[in-house]
């Protein structure tokens, strides 16, 4: 049997094995398709026995310091502390640190809140001649200026902004992520009802299409940009649905360029932000995951998908390319330093199965269909491809990328109904399906190239580039940590 | 049923299959999406519903009218107009606006909800039943929080306090495993709820000064948010020989009634071993300025841990002109660069003070 087997053509192989991997693909996505949706029930259930705004219209809201690691961020960053000093939360306090930008955006700090210098003193120690200079203003006591003296990784920067920050809640903020007027109360809901939490996820969405005003998302549209639109599907499916799907299976593991709010004693626990590593500010909730299961702790971290922040997407390939790459060599040395929890009795076995998803589907997956992919077109151009069997592939191959795709853009009408005009969602639907020409075999290459960098140890804080945003502003399009 | 093991493995039973069909229905509701028609039906009967409030309230039409309006309302719609119009209320008409709304088919129902088998349910039906001023939702609501679990306990025990129920108190105070998991901030605003009303019982739950579990902590805290100055013995009792979290919570409770007879007891617990209480001693002590405190407060200034440095150091800023000598004699003369530099911090901002919202006190 088995040399009969064997005696198959090669290219019948081939098409085989990626039928079977598409197809398990496939069923994977779908069920955290299926588990997200199962999961919103839930939350929607959850959020009708609280009541935030009145709960936090008290004294008894968890103290939150926002940590803005910034570089050469001249051109938002006073708009940015602006909108963040002026969100709506009872006790906060924005820790910018300015990583040795050379374009004056301390200048601009400066100039903006009337800062003067500062002799607040660091909780944590800081290395002796790594920080030119603190900044505070006596009417703005909520307002700390870092600037550093050398430049080093967004992680290293975020270390610094926790070492001048005093409060017991930490969420690192971009220059250019907007956060809605209740993002925050929504994140320290669960540090405030179960003692056990201590890392709390939201849901990051592209801005472009949208209308910003004082910081604010005054109108919510599908963006112009048709790479842009790719991406807010993308977004959708990774950052709303997979992350929700996870978070019922207690397995919420990496949050690139995230919004995302933790305990600083928990931070401090699993000796997060060192800035040696690309991952650093990648696989926090991992760390947390981990360091919850040696006490036998579980549901630790949270996702809460009413939590929304905006951030502009890039608009061009080039940038996104750039930033995908530096994504997923994330990614990978996240999974990589964190490989403890695929086999780790102490973990729930979900926690496990979780892990091998990432990595079988997130890590080989854009791997073993680009091989597989080249393999087709070598089989094509030698006339020895099973066209029934390709038929088959193509098929299972479209139908696994769209269907999960077109879930998460209708979880995004229960989950956090955004998108003001009726037919936003429909015309979106459209580029679920046409991602899987195109755009997805270049997000393959990307990934494959962010692994080559991680197994290299590549290092880059990320460049940056302009863009316009829907209104013709000139705007900072800047690579999502 | 003769077996009572049997019986309550029949009560999970029911309980987890309850659970389960809430949850499927709400994910099938999240499939077929909220739908902007729907949407807007009911934000249309929430408003024809606060509109029969609000007749009702102007003496435009009589209780039995209002009830017949807001009987055709969809429950959704119903309890969430309730509730908005709740939070701009007087007592008074709150008082007045229940009374009728307890003979509303829907109320009734969601009574009975208080013993459905789904615990999500039963906490639903807490939170909604609770928003009625009605003593006589009291006593299913006390069942219900002793039914459990912790999130129909919670539930329960926000009603009970928006009713100032005080036997529901005692027994939130005598089941301290019934709240394990919550978190003090959360259990503060369920005390706090009580009122004053409540603070005799929060002094004898802590009167031994062994409190430790979360409730009873919380219970520290709202006493000291009272201002309860009866509370100042057994408040130093805990600093003296509680556990860990309730001496940290006593250190500040007795900073917010700030009497000046909890100077010993505050300044013993600056040699806490603890340093967290050592840092509230030292903050608690900022609230009742006393030139003999300086110092203690001194000499504290140069702790290893941070946040008591911290603490001494503003804790003397807040002691007037003798506190702000001791701060810069720290800063020329102390050896310790630690000290120094949370001295020279303390001085500056004595410096901005005038410039900063709240003045110095609001940055202690």
């Amino acid at each position: 049997m088995w040399s009969e087997a064997l005696a198959i053509e090669s290219g019948t192989w081939i098409v085989t094995v990626l039928i079977a991997y598409s197809a398990a693909a496939f069923f994977a996505h779908l069920s955290l398709a299926l588990l997200a949706s199962d999961e919103v029930g839930a939350q929607r259930k959850r959020q009708l026995l609280t009541d935030p705004l009145h709960l936090f219209g008290s004294s008894q809201a968890p103290a939150i310091s926002i940590l803005m690691p910034a570089r050469n961020d001249a051109r938002t960053i006073v708009e940015a502390v602006r909108a963040l000093v002026r969100l709506d939360y009872p006790a906060l306090e924005v820790v910018v640190v300015n990583d040795a930008s050379s374009d004056g955006t301390l200048d601009r700090l400066i100039a903006a809140f009337e800062l003067r210098p500062s002799q607040r003193t660091p909780i944590a120690a800081v290395p002796r001649g790594s920080v030119r200079g603190v900044y505070g203003a006596p009417h703005l006591p909520g307002l700390v200026v870092v600037d550093m003296a050398k430049p080093g990784s967004r992680a290293r920067a975020a270390g610094f902004a926790l070492a001048y920050a005093r409060h017991p809640l930490v969420l690192v903020a971009d220059a250019g992520t907007v956060l809605e007027r209740e993002t925050l109360v929504r994140l320290a809901l669960p540090f405030y009802e179960d003692a056990s939490v201590t890392g709390v996820v939201g849901v990051v969405r592209p801005s472009n299409g949208s209308v910003i005003e004082r910081g604010q998302v005054t109108f919510c549209g599908r963006p112009a940009s048709r790479i842009a639109r790719f991406q807010t599907v993308e977004y959708l499916r990774a950052m709303l649905s997979q992350r929700l799907a996870w978070q019922s299976q207690d397995a919420v593991f990496l949050v690139p360029g995230t919004l995302g709010l933790f305990s600083r004693d928990a931070l401090r626990a699993v000796d997060s932000f060192r800035g040696g590593n690309v991952g650093d500010d990648v696989d926090v909730c991992m760390r947390l995951q981990r360091h919850a299961a040696k006490f036998g702790k579980h549901k630790v971290v949270r996702c809460v998908s009413a939590a929304v922040a905006w951030t502009r997407v890039p608009e061009s390939l080039r940038v996104v390319a750039r930033q995908r790459t530096r994504w997923y060599q994330a990614v990978a040395e996240a999974l990589w330093f964190n490989r403890e929890l695929l086999f780790n009795a102490r973990l729930a076995i979900r926690q496990g199965l979780a892990f091998l998803f990432h990595v079988v589907f997130e890590l080989y997956g854009p791997v073993i269909e680009t091989l597989g992919q080249i393999a087709l077109v070598v089989l094509l151009a030698r006339g020895e491809l099973d066209i029934p069997l390709f038929v088959i592939y193509f098929s299972v191959f479209m139908v696994g990328g769209t269907v999960p795709s077109l879930m998460a853009l209708a979880l995004e009408r229960s989950a956090c109904p955004r998108f003001q005009r009726g037919d936003d969602l429909e015309s979106l639907a459209v580029y679920a399906l046409l991602e899987n020409v195109g755009w997805r075999q270049m997000t393959a290459l990307w990934r494959i190239a962010g692994l080559w960098r991680a197994l290299w140890g590549i290092r880059t804080w990320g460049a940056r580039r302009r863009g316009r945003n829907a209104a013709g502003e000139a705007a900072e399009v800047k690579e999502a940590a | 049923m003769a077996n009572p093991a049997a019986e309550k493995w029949l009560g999970q039973l029911q309980g987890a299959l309850a659970e389960r069909m809430d949850r499927w229905a709400a994910a099938v509701n999240v499939i077929a999406g909220p739908g902007l028609e729907r949407g807007t039906a009911a934000r249309s009967e929430a408003e024809q519903v606060s509109s029969a409030f609000e007749r009702f309230l102007a003496g435009a039409i009589l209780g039995e009218e209002m009830v017949q309006i807001v009987s055709g309302a969809r429950p959704d719609a119903f309890w969430a107009a309730l509730e908005a119009f709740s939070d701009g209320s007087t007592a008074e008409e709150w008082q007045m606006l229940s009374r009728p709304l307890l003979g509303a088919p829907e109320v009734k129902r969601e009574a009975g909800r208080l013993r459905s088998f789904s615990s999500w349910r039963r906490a639903l039906a807490a939170r909604r039943v609770g928003l009625l001023e009605a003593p006589e939702m009291c006593e299913p609501l006390r069942k219900a929080l002793a039914r459990g679990p912790e999130r129909v306990t919670i539930q329960a025990a926000l009603a009970l306090s928006r009713l100032r129920d005080l036997p529901g108190l005692a027994w939130l105070l005598q089941h301290p495993e019934a709240t394990a998991r919550r978190t003090r901030r959360q259990l503060v605003t369920v005390l706090a709820g009580f009122g004053l009303e409540g603070a005799g019982e929060l002094r004898t739950a802590i009167a031994g000064g062994k409190a430790a579990s979360p409730i009873h902590v919380a219970a520290i805290e709202v006493l000291g948010l009272h201002g309860d100055a009866a509370a100042v013995s057994a408040l130093e009792n805990t600093l003296r020989a509680g556990a860990l979290d309730a001496r940290v919570t006593a250190a500040r409770a007795l900073s917010r009634i700030a009497a000046p007879e909890s100077s010993a007891a505050l300044l013993a617990a600056l040699d806490d071993e603890a340093w967290p209480v050592r840092a509230q001693a030292a903050r608690a002590l900022a609230a009742i300025p006393d030139r003999a405190h300086v110092a203690a407060l001194v000499a504290h200034v140069g702790d290893v841990s941070w946040w008591v440095r911290r603490h001494a150091a503003y804790a003397l800023g807040a002691h007037g002109e003798h506190g702000r000598q001791a701060l810069e004699q720290v800063e020329r003369g102390s050896q310790d660069m630690f000290a120094a530099d949370i001295a020279r911090e303390v001085l500056q901002q004595l410096e901005w003070s005038e410039e900063i919202p709240g003045g110095f006190a609001s940055v202690v």
